[in-house]
């Protein structure tokens, strides 16, 4: 590899995210420069002409797409391959960000390999160029974004796994006799039944999904008793956020009796309350209004007094795969579904699901209307 | 180790060894820096499957290397279960399910442990464990 002749301009406003990466592709052999903003960027560019930019997307103006726009104007920085970093929301915007066959995009949260390899095949690709032409490097970039947009959609495998090594390893520690703090033990053993929970919800939420897909959900009525099949769900759902020590507020009025596909509106509703959970401040407090109608509907209000959601991201926040995050941790992670799932729940049963203005957080509707006279009510 | 008392030796405050963990910046200044979920730690985390006190990192004749203390989950350094390892600029340490990155930007210390990351043989170094 001639790696050490490289220069590769890393920008990203988060310093963290800086360092690791800068650490990362020193350690791969390449020599790094960086910047902490777009305007900085652009100054070292002209300044050391790099072999490849890896920029941040999300960044003060000027951002990753400004920056790859006001250098493409330039005849010799216009061609510096660009690799850009962004959150995993949206993937039409990222491809919508590339112009050029030599550019390519990797979502955070990354781990080393990917990125790595990413930064490889650009290079390739622009060798490519050298020796067969643009075009011959346009279809190759093509095949890349194909097999890396699959590789989003799939995400679920790295989902599945972590929460089953979680189980498996106190289990064998167990099985081992390896602990020899009793508090420890209590503490392991704890930790793997919450990612049997955890393991137990992804896999109700994949069948969620082929059903829906397949257009089978289910939606035969049943009584719904709100304590058992939902309160203590949400309340144990809960203990994830253990640490935030979030009040929860559940706000039953009276009216009749439930009815809805048990199962299902049970893993849509705490969807909904899992993002309330998740998106509340430390200490936040969270509403959960249930207003059963007389013919089994009901009207769920779940209201928190978090950060709130942007207008703009109102409806996309119930695309499949929207995900918020912005960072390199996997503190929120997930699939990027729960909204997706509990929106076409609520609809395949004749209801909705609406964000609201709140006058502080946010503010979620979800309507089930009342079951039609004809209609077949189980136990 | 010939000084009892190392423990709490500065370094240097500004010599750009650090861990990346979680977005946070953690520059390493002590001789000895102790990893784990117990307060007593010099860095804490609130992580289940860790141990009380779960790991150290020595700084020692220039070289970072991380120990093991006896951990029940393990101490990983680039997927490698280790109980001693030099660390080098960009190793990545996996303490049950937290990633941190080695980061070390000192050019003198860096030069120093150059080179492949490598487990140390336990006996090499018997005579430093505590």
């Amino acid at each position: 590899m001639e790696n050490d002749k490289r220069t590769i301009l890393v920008i990203d406003d988060d310093p963290s995210i800086l360092l690791g990466l800068s650490a990362t592709i020193r350690r791969h052999g390449y020599q790094v420069v960086t910047a902490t903003n777009g305007t900085e960027g652009l100054e070292k560019a002209r300044e050391v002409v790099p072999d490849l930019i890896l920029s941040d997307v999300m960044m003060p103006p000027p951002d990753g797409f400004e920056m790859r726009r006001r250098l493409s104007a330039d005849p010799v920085l216009g061609s510096i391959p660009f690799i850009f970093l962004t959150a995993r929301s949206g993937v039409e915007d990222r491809v919508s960000g590339i112009r050029d066959g030599a550019d390519d995009y990797i979502v955070k949260p990354f781990v080393t390999e990917e990125l790595m390899a990413r930064i490889e095949a650009v290079f390739r690709r622009v060798q490519h160029e050298q020796e067969r032409g643009r075009e011959e490097m346009r279809r190759i970039a093509v095949q890349d974004m194909e097999k890396l947009r699959n590789e989003i959609l799939q995400n679920y495998h790295h989902e599945l796994r972590t929460p089953l090594a979680n189980i498996v390893m106190p289990l064998e520690l167990a099985a081992g006799n390896k602990f020899s703090d009793p508090e420890e033990q209590g503490r392991f053993l704890h930790g793997a039944l919450s990612n049997v929970d955890r393991l137990e919800s992804l896999i109700s939420d994949l069948i969620l999904l082929s059903n829906l897909d397949h257009g089978n959900l289910n939606t035969i009525r049943q009584h719904i008793d709100i304590d058992n099949h939902i309160l203590a769900r949400v309340r144990k759902r809960l203990e994830r956020y253990a640490s935030k020590r979030l009040e929860f507020v559940p706000v039953i009025s009276s009216g009749g009796t439930i009815t809805a596909p048990r199962q299902e509106i049970t893993q849509a509703l705490i969807h909904l309350l899992d993002n309330a959970f998740k998106f509340s401040p430390e200490g936040g407090r969270v509403e959960f209004h249930i207003q059963p109608g007389l013919n089994g509907g009901a009207t769920f209000l779940v209201k928190d007094n978090g950060i709130g959601i942007p207008p703009e991201f109102r409806e996309r926040v119930f695309e499949r795969y929207f995900q918020e995050s912005s960072g390199d941790s996997r503190e929120h992670e997930g699939m990027g579904v729960g909204l997706f799932i509990a929106r076409s729940v609520f609809n395949a049963l004749g209801g909705s699901v609406t964000l609201r203005d709140g006058r502080v957080g946010c503010v979620v509707q979800a309507i089930l209307p009342d079951h039609s006279p004809d209609d077949v009510v189980y136990g | 180790m010939k000084n009892e008392k190392a423990d709490d030796a500065f370094i240097s405050p500004e010599q750009g060894v650090y861990l990346v963990v979680n977005r946070q910046i953690i520059p390493l200044v002590k001789k000895v820096t102790r990893l784990g979920r117990q307060l007593e730690n010099d860095v804490v985390f609130h992580e289940e499957f860790l141990s009380r006190f779960h790991a150290e990192i020595h700084y020692e004749d220039g070289k970072f290397i991380l120990h093991d203390l006896d951990s029940t989950s393990g101490t990983f350094v680039n997927s490698r279960k280790i109980d001693r390892c030099v660390l080098n600029s960009g190793d990545l340490i996996s303490l049950a399910n937290l990633q941190i990155m080695f980061v070390n930007n000192n050019p003198i210390l860096a030069g120093k442990s150059r080179g492949m990351t490598q487990s140390l043989d336990k006996k090499k170094t018997s005579n430093s464990s505590t």
